[in-house]
């Protein structure tokens, strides 16, 4: 029951510390698409900027963030609607969540560096 | 399962709603720039030729629309549970909405609006016109 209590607690800040991070990234995502509207060049210089080796590692961050957030988001779906209200159920799916979020962010991770290793970045 | 009407019961369905199709999108946005088409190549020619179709136009917009909303509801849900914050609830309501709808605003603006050889300078796209010889 004491463990149950901590990995709720644990994707519930989770959730929200990665919704904040998200939120406050699309603002400013969207904010830099302006540039498509200012011009060609412009634009090119700013999406230089997501080529370089700090923004290839903040993807990263980012796309553990949104599968994070994706995957606990459809975990409370299913609780919701299951009707299952056991501690049991949710500590289970959210060992599934853990596990697909590192499964699917290894080779994610290793496509969105891959370019630093080669030199390209 | 039964559930009162009381405020906040459009909001929980608003995020689950939204937030379902947030994955499917968001997974198909992020897989495109990230894998298919890659960070170094997201120059304004590749852009122009995405929004070519409005299938992506539309996307890219609904994206933007219940990404921002989702966001909103969220973060005053989250806001909402700091008794001090609570206080100034109509401000900081008012604060964020507006933030959410500039965002909105000025996203879908660029969304609908962006034309690759209209009112930019764009030399790429234009057909190429040979001027003069040396």
């Amino acid at each position: 029951m004491k463990y149950s209590i901590k990995e709720g607690m644990l994707s519930w800040l989770l959730h929200r510390l990665t919704g904040i991070g998200i939120f406050v990234f699309l603002i400013i995502h969207v904010m830099g698409a302006i540039y498509l509207k200012i011009g060609p060049e412009e634009w090119n210089h700013h999406v230089a900027l997501f080529n370089t080796p700090f923004f290839r590692v903040a993807e990263v961050g980012l796309m553990g963030a949104l599968l994070w957030h994706g995957l606990n988001g459809l975990r409370i779906i299913i609780i919701d609607f299951s009707g299952i209200r056991t501690n049991h159920f949710a500590k289970f799916l959210f060992w599934i969540i853990v596990f697909l979020t590192i499964i699917l962010l290894i080779p994610g991770a290793y496509l969105l560096l891959k370019p630093l290793f080669e030199g390209v970045a | 399962m039964s559930y009162k009407k009381v405020p906040g019961t459009f909001a929980w369905w608003f995020q689950r709603i939204s937030g379902s199709f947030l994955i499917i999108l968001i997974f198909i946005h992020f897989i495109d720039v990230h894998f298919i088409l890659g960070v170094e190549n997201l120059d304004f020619d590749s852009v122009a030729e995405k929004w070519n179709k409005p299938i992506w136009r539309i996307m890219d917009a609904l994206m933007l629309i219940l990404g921002m909303i989702h966001g909103t509801n969220g973060i005053e849900s989250i806001l909402y549970d700091f008794k001090k914050i609570r206080k100034y609830e109509k401000y900081w309501i008012f604060s964020i909405r507006s933030i959410a709808l500039v965002t909105i605003v000025l996203g879908s603006w660029v969304i609908l609006t962006f034309s690759p050889s209209a009112s930019q300078t764009n030399e790429s796209l234009t057909p190429v016109v040979e001027v003069e010889n040396e």
